[in-house]
């Protein structure tokens, strides 16, 4: 049993800034092969130079999560290259502060789409190389702490984390028997630039008055007192793509600092 | 790649089966061990097995419901390393498999004192050195059986369910 993730092939989804580079750079220094894939080009293209720099093999890749053909196209590319791929992370993932009462259905189905289907998607075809080279796999999805607590100011991002859980849950049991596993972790609150965006939402609705009142009233309950940064979230992250958590599946990961307690 | 370098970790019910494994895992990541156990015989040979690697470790006779044992446990363990990292409340057993109109108030205690009391014990005298450290992990074992219930040793699950309830309120207390 080895905590390693040395020589693995791994794609990161929304890999070009937030939590997904946070995961990629931790790959990169344990000694994996590592794609980021992010709609923005020019994004995954930094994050892939920073990585390269360290000495790490990195790779640059664009993709659509939300669109079957660009997730295709993404994973046989991977395959051409590197020959396989061992791990795929489906981390893209978009928010929205709505009040309730206001949430549309475009707000709705913009959400869904992009975190609900993109990690069907990503699942789905990724399991399809998986099983076509045989060996098994791993399969690890950004669920969050609106996975578990439905929050009246981001309804439908919480609709579209309880369909990453439900899905985690689902594919681990359609793809054990291929040797697939499939997990995800909750984040909590993360600086992230999807936090800087939430937080100037707060204050278009009215809900805050200052910068950073948003992220610091959401984040009072967090036991161990303080916001995460995506290297918080690297070592659940690294431990699910590395053999040693060769016997977990279709389970959701809490890594918020104790805000949601399961 | 050594993650608990120079930590000091106690292991209850080290030195069979999942607590054994455990306290070689924590061996091998660099933690100097305290295996806390009833059984004199397997826990020394755990200890040496460790020592004989390379590693630091410790063999401390404790029956984790007995709280003067883990008392003198957690003391011994502070007075040889200067401090405690990690706990890992790992001891248990698995008791009687009958159903409530047949387990006898014996039993019923006795699960209750090696599963959940043994946890509180051990967990009320780690934390006195952690918080005077300010820090801390404590580890606690619940099973399956905390979380869903079914017709296999009814005390059991009772007492796994409690773990799982006291690792929640502890972490917020």
């Amino acid at each position: 049993m080895s905590n390693s993730v040395k020589d693995k092939v791994v794609i990161v989804t929304g890999a070009g800034r937030g939590i997904g580079a946070g995961i990629v750079q931790d790959l990169a220094a344990n000694g994996a092969r590592v794609i980021i894939a992010d709609l923005n080009k020019d994004a995954s293209e930094a994050v892939a130079a920073e990585i390269r720099k360290t000495g790490a093999e990195a790779h640059a890749v664009s993709v659509d999560v939300a669109e079957r053909q660009s997730v295709k196209a993404m994973i046989s590319e991977v395959a051409s290259r590197f020959g396989r791929l061992d791990v795929m992370f489906n981390n893209a993932g978009i928010s929205q502060t709505c009040p309730f009462l206001d949430v549309t259905e475009d707000d709705f189905n913009r959400i869904m789409k992009v975190n609900g289907l993109g990690v069907l998607l990503g699942t789905q075809e990724a399991a399809r190389q998986m099983i076509a080279q045989g060996g098994g796999g791993k399969i690890v999805n950004t669920a969050s702490i609106a996975g578990k607590q439905g929050y009246p100011l981001f309804a439908h991002y919480c609709a579209s984390k309880f369909a990453v859980v439900a899905l985690t849950q689902a594919a681990a049991r359609a793809l054990a028997e291929h040797r697939i596993t499939v997990n995800c972790f909750a984040p909590g609150v993360v600086a992230t630039e999807l936090w800087q965006q939430l937080d100037r939402e707060f204050m278009e609705h009215g809900l805050t008055s200052k910068p950073e009142q948003a992220i610091n009233e959401f984040s009072q309950s967090i036991l161990l007192g303080r916001v995460s940064a995506p290297k918080d979230i690297a070592g659940v992250t690294t431990f699910l793509a590395s053999d040693a958590s060769d016997y977990i599946t279709g389970q959701t990961m809490m890594v918020d600092g104790g805000m949601v307690l399961i | 790649m050594a993650r608990l370098e120079n930590k000091v970790s106690i292991i209850t019910g080290g030195s069979t089966g999942i607590g054994e494994a455990t306290s070689y895992r924590f061996a091998e990541e660099g933690s100097k061990i305290a295996i806390f156990d009833v059984s004199a015989e397997a826990g020394s040979k755990v200890a040496q097995a460790i020592i004989d690697k390379g590693g630091d470790a410790i063999f401390v006779r404790v029956d984790v419901s007995d709280e003067k044992a883990v008392e003198a446990g957690v003391t011994e363990v502070v007075d040889r390393w200067g401090k405690l990292d990690v706990l890992v409340n790992n001891a248990a057993i698995t008791g009687v498999n009958k159903f409530a109109h047949e387990v006898t108030s014996e039993e019923w205690d006795r699960i209750f004192a090696v599963n959940v009391r043994g946890v509180f014990l051990c967990t009320k005298h780690a934390l006195k050195p952690m918080m005077a450290a300010k820090r801390g992990s404590i580890v606690n074992f619940s099973s399956i059986y905390g979380l869903i219930g079914n017709d296999d040793l009814p005390p059991y699950q009772a007492t796994k369910g409690a773990v799982l309830s006291m690792t929640k309120t502890d972490a917020i207390c």
